[in-house]
């Protein structure tokens, strides 16, 4: 071996040992009695020992307590001569601290080839280590989160065969995975529904678009409840899709609800047909009665009044006073009858007909009604009306009808020998407009007035006054046929009575 | 010359009393009283007997009931309004009812005036002493009777 040969060997040494020096991984060389002899710029970042305090230790200061038991197969396999490769373990640290790491153990040889050491070369692999046990936890919680879910649900692969169900899915279907997986669920479908659902299901498997049905499963007693089943593709950061996520939503509940409502509804329409139909030919029986009562009640009513009053006429001057008294009673309660009829006829048509409604000038109809009654114009009574009176939306015939039936109630209620002065009188009350009636009348003790608009009610002595118990169930129909409503106060001093309806003023 | 006055109404007290009312209001038209629609029809058509005008003469004006055994008061109005030669025959409707629907309905039909039968002798005769006044006294009729009804 000449200078250079020599100077070449030198070189190559020192270069090797420039490689073993930048190496990350660990490199270290022992004995047979695995006693350190080199240590590396490598092993002392990774375990923190520096070579000075570990050459000449047993290797088994970097062990775990628990794993002791390795290093003595490992010296056996070294002196036969055999190699360790990337055997996955853990080792300790000088601050005590475990990392995991990588393995390889090479035999060292002397000339001769004898087995003298062993090389180690180590490798810190907690990096990926901790990163396949966060994917393994973060797999178990969803795992367990899928299992706790009210809903069934499951993996397939991107061809569609079940990998994965979580428990509700066996709970419910009673099965198995080895019965389920794949396409094993197809058991459970219904026959009438199966057909459909695959050929869907399959579609989406196609086009990657979410898949959605509604169809029967079978539990595992037998009978088959109803499912929202819905399933989205996941896909890699290559848009390729890994598996499917599907859930299975019980909805027999919501469709039973949904059912029994059509049902009701269905119901509801069919009595309120019939019920219609037994109220429109109640309206006809009225009607057909209302026009007999018309046309015939009134006939011999006519006749009696007619034929009294006719023998009055001819034979009065033959009959005593009191004959005469007879039959002057007959005329004035036939005459009595006829007023009866004629205002229930009012109030039930008033109940019956349809009412046509517009702005009614409340002026204007005031100046109608008082020209049309004697009684309720000078000499004989007094009408004035204070300021506008504006006007209301309203049936004109029917309001016509209830103000005429004021105004003659608040003329004819008052004492002997007082001239009747009526007063007339509107105000606004938000979108309504209530016209007051305030007359100089007897008035009404305050315990009759809730009688006062009922059907037949009279509170007055007939003896005195006449009426027929209808007139004020006459104003208080047709006014709340109007949408309207009636009322009256007394405070000793005549009576005010009060109509509102809504008002025909567009600005107020 | 006193025309003739045609009272269709089948309640004979109501006859009774129409005559009288009439009587009373001086009202010399001499009345002729069917009691039901088809005779008056068969009355203003001159079917029959009716043929007769010197037994029934054709009348100027006729009271007409509404309700009315076989054909009813506007069936009756209904058929004169569609009779050329009737078209001028005054024709009151004379019925206790006041609803709105029948007295609608005469007016659609052609009635020359509405009454409602008043409920006391008393108001009849007025009724009966206004009525003269106007279309009896004053009111020009046609000559329905010379143009012959068959």
């Amino acid at each position: 071996m000449n200078v250079s040969e020599l100077t070449q060997v030198e070189n190559r040494d020192s270069w090797l040992a420039a490689i073993v020096e930048s190496s990350d991984d660990a490199i270290i060389t022992k004995d047979l009695n695995g006693i350190i002899t080199s240590w590396n710029q490598g092993a002392q970042r990774i375990f923190g020992y520096s070579a000075e305090e570990v050459i000449g230790k047993p290797v088994a200061i970097l062990i775990p307590p628990d794993r002791q038991n390795e290093e003595p197969g490992i010296l056996a396999r070294l002196r036969n001569g055999q190699r360790i490769d990337h055997y996955e373990t853990v080792r300790q640290r000088k601050d005590g601290t475990l990392l995991d790491i990588s393995l390889t153990v090479s035999p060292l040889r002397n000339a001769e080839g004898k087995v003298v050491g062993a090389s180690k070369i180590a490798r810190d692999i907690s990096v990926r280590k901790q990163a396949q046990r966060a994917l393994r936890e973060s797999e178990e919680r969803f795992r367990a989160v899928v299992d706790n879910i009210p809903q069934m649900a499951w993996t397939s692969t991107q061809s569609g065969d079940v990998t994965w169900y979580n428990r509700r899915w066996y709970e419910y279907t009673g099965t198995t995975f080895e019965q389920m997986k794949g396409r094993g669920w197809i058991a459970i479908h219904h026959p009438e529904h199966l057909e459909r659902v695959v050929a869907k299901f399959d579609e989406s498997l196609q086009t990657g678009r979410v898949w959605e049905d509604t169809f029967p499963i079978r539990g595992k007693d037998g009978k088959y409840r109803w499912f929202l089943s819905r399933a989205v593709p996941i896909r890699d950061s290559a848009g390729k899709i890994q598996l499917w996520f599907g859930t299975n939503t019980d909805v027999t509940e919501q469709r039973e609800a949904r059912e029994a409502l059509a049902r009701s509804h269905d119901d509801l329409e069919k009595r309120v047909t019939e019920r219609t139909a037994s109220l429109t030919e109640a309206i006809a029986q009225m009607e057909e009665f209302s026009y007999s009562v018309s046309h015939d009640l009134r006939a011999p009513v006519r006749a009696m009044q007619g034929y009294a009053q006719a023998t009055l006429e001819d034979y009065g001057d033959i009959l005593h006073d009191q004959g005469r008294e007879y039959l002057n009673h007959i005329v004035r309660s036939a005459e009595r009858m006829d007023r009866l009829v004629r205002d229930l006829l009012t109030y039930s048509r008033l109940a019956r007909s349809e009412l046509e409604l517009q702005p009614v000038s409340l002026d204007r109809l005031v100046r109608d009604i008082v020209s049309h009654y004697p009684e309720m114009q000078q000499p004989k009574a007094e009408i004035i009306t204070r300021g506008t009176l504006h006007s209301v939306i309203a049936h004109e015939p029917s309001l016509t009808q209830a103000l005429s039936n004021l105004l003659s109630n608040a003329v004819k209620f008052v004492a002997p020998g007082v001239k009747p002065e009526v007063e007339l009188y509107s105000e606004q009350q938000g979108a309504r407009l209530r016209l007051w009636v305030h007359d100089n009348g007897i008035g009404i003790k305050p315990e009759y007035r809730g009688r006062l608009f009922g059907l037949f009610e009279r509170i007055h002595n007939g003896k005195y006054y006449e009426g027929t118990g209808i007139g004020l169930a006459i104003v208080r129909k047709s006014v709340e046929r109007m949408g309207g409503r009636v009322g009256m106060e007394s405070n000793g001093k005549g009576s005010k009575f009060w109509i509102e309806l809504p008002s025909a003023q567009t600005d107020s | 010359m006193n025309q003739a006055i045609l009272l269709v109404e089948d309640n004979e007290h109501d006859v009774f009393l129409m005559r009288r009312a009439l009587k009373q209001a001086e009202i010399q038209n001499p009345v002729y009283v069917v009691s039901d629609g088809e005779q008056a029809i068969e009355y203003l058509a001159g079917n029959g007997e009716y043929k007769q005008r010197n037994l029934y003469p054709f009348p100027a004006l006729v009271f007409l009931d509404l309700k009315l055994p076989f054909k009813d008061g506007h069936e009756v109005l209904a058929w004169i309004r569609q009779e050329a030669e009737l078209d001028e025959l005054v024709v009151v409707v004379l019925s206790s009812s006041d609803e709105p629907s029948d007295i609608a309905q005469a007016y659609k039909l052609g009635a020359n005036s509405y009454l409602v039968k008043p409920p006391s002798l008393g108001q009849l005769r007025d009724l009966a002493k206004s009525f003269k006044w106007y279309w009896l006294k004053y009111n020009q009729f046609a000559e329905c009777e010379a143009k012959g009804v068959k």
